[in-house]
């Protein structure tokens, strides 16, 4: 290939740069997904764990079922979609490797495209798989997306609004009936520290994971328009050109 | 436009694709090798009629070339200069946006 060295070396450092950029974003979308996996049983688990020391009893003791059972039941509806984006991750996560392996040789490549696209899959609404019947396809993402991105702010504040009903009806009252009841106040301090830990960093990851959406969304949105403009500007130009076309 | 020297991973399709992914998806297949429609299909996962589809619009805007005639029926392309150009647009979209990230 002739072309000139500079520009070359200006695309190889550019393509290292993305490759960093996509590996850190990539760790955090695996991790998400293994968090949105395991992170319900491992509430779970420490509710379990709190019933148990705190001895909780009457309302506490039936919001606590209500926490531990709500998973048991949500997993299962979840498990599938997981499972799926789970499993498109880890080929995403291979395509980004080769490339990785490509840069790290000092050769350009294009496995980001796949790449993109991959994580495309993932991110964008469940919509029926199916191109060859869908119709207005660009129209059907573009309102999906900007569905999608219209939910985020409400999504975040439910949260918090959970994280804070967690603490103030459940922990913080368990908490004092222990304390009413002749518990240790430093074992149960730092179990309630641990857990409010725990739950305020998995606000936090979810607050990251759906602006990361919408960023990627947005990226989305300008890829539909960098494609309606090849058709617009394309399109036309071969109704002036009748000559061209498929000859089979 | 900077011509990659290595040829792409070939990558499996994904579940669902909008015409301007799978458009990306034929240049960048066709950038390197002459690529038979046959090829296509199966890497990328797609219909014949979604397939023809495709390709005649990519052929008309001259994005992608059908190389001499077809012998034995199959079809082979490449992706034009115009074409990689088109691609070049798309790359720099990817680079900005994990830029900005």
């Amino acid at each position: 290939m002739s072309e000139p060295q500079p520009e070359r070396h200006d695309l190889l450092t550019g393509q290292k740069k993305t490759l960093r950029l996509m590996r850190r974003s990539h760790r955090f979308l695996m991790g998400h997904i293994f968090g949105a996996a395991f992170g319900m049983y491992l509430i779970m688990l420490w509710v379990i764990l709190f019933v148990v020391i705190a001895g909780l009893t009457g309302t506490l003791l039936l919001i606590a079922l209500v926490l531990i059972g709500t998973p048991i039941m949500i997993i299962p509806i979840q498990y599938k979609d997981l499972k799926q984006k789970y499993g498109i991750l880890q080929q995403a996560g291979q395509v980004l490797k080769d490339s990785e392996a490509l840069v790290d040789s000092n050769q350009l490549v294009t496995g980001l495209t796949s790449y993109v696209f991959l994580v495309f899959d993932v991110l964008r609404p469940s919509e029926p798989a199916d191109g060859v019947s869908e119709k207005n396809e660009i129209e059907d993402v573009r309102r999906n997306l900007s569905n999608t991105t219209r939910k985020v702010i409400s999504e975040i504040v439910f949260q918090a609004f959970l994280l804070f009903l967690l603490l103030n009806n459940f922990l913080i009252p368990g908490l004092l009936a222990f304390l009413e009841g002749g518990g240790s106040f430093l074992l149960m301090f730092l179990f309630l520290v641990f857990i409010v830990i725990v739950l305020i960093s998995r606000w936090i990851v979810f607050l990251y994971w759906r602006l990361l959406v919408r960023k990627w969304l947005r990226f989305y949105q300008g890829f539909i328009e960098w494609g309606e403009e090849l058709e617009r500007v394309f399109s036309s130009s071969s109704e002036d050109n009748s000559g061209g076309g498929a000859t089979w | 436009m900077v011509t990659p020297t290595v040829r792409p991973h070939s990558w499996s399709p994904g579940p669902r694709r909008t015409k301007y992914e799978r458009w990306v998806e034929i240049l960048e297949a066709c950038v390197w090798e002459i690529r038979t429609q046959s090829w296509l299909m199966r890497q990328l996962g797609m219909k014949t009629q979604l397939m023809k589809e495709d390709l005649s619009f990519l052929l008309d805007a001259e994005l992608l070339e059908q190389m001499d005639e077809p012998q034995e029926g199959i079809y082979e392309f490449k992706t034009t200069e115009k074409g990689r150009e088109a691609l070049s647009q798309f790359y720099k979209l990817v680079t900005q946006f994990f830029a900005k990230s």
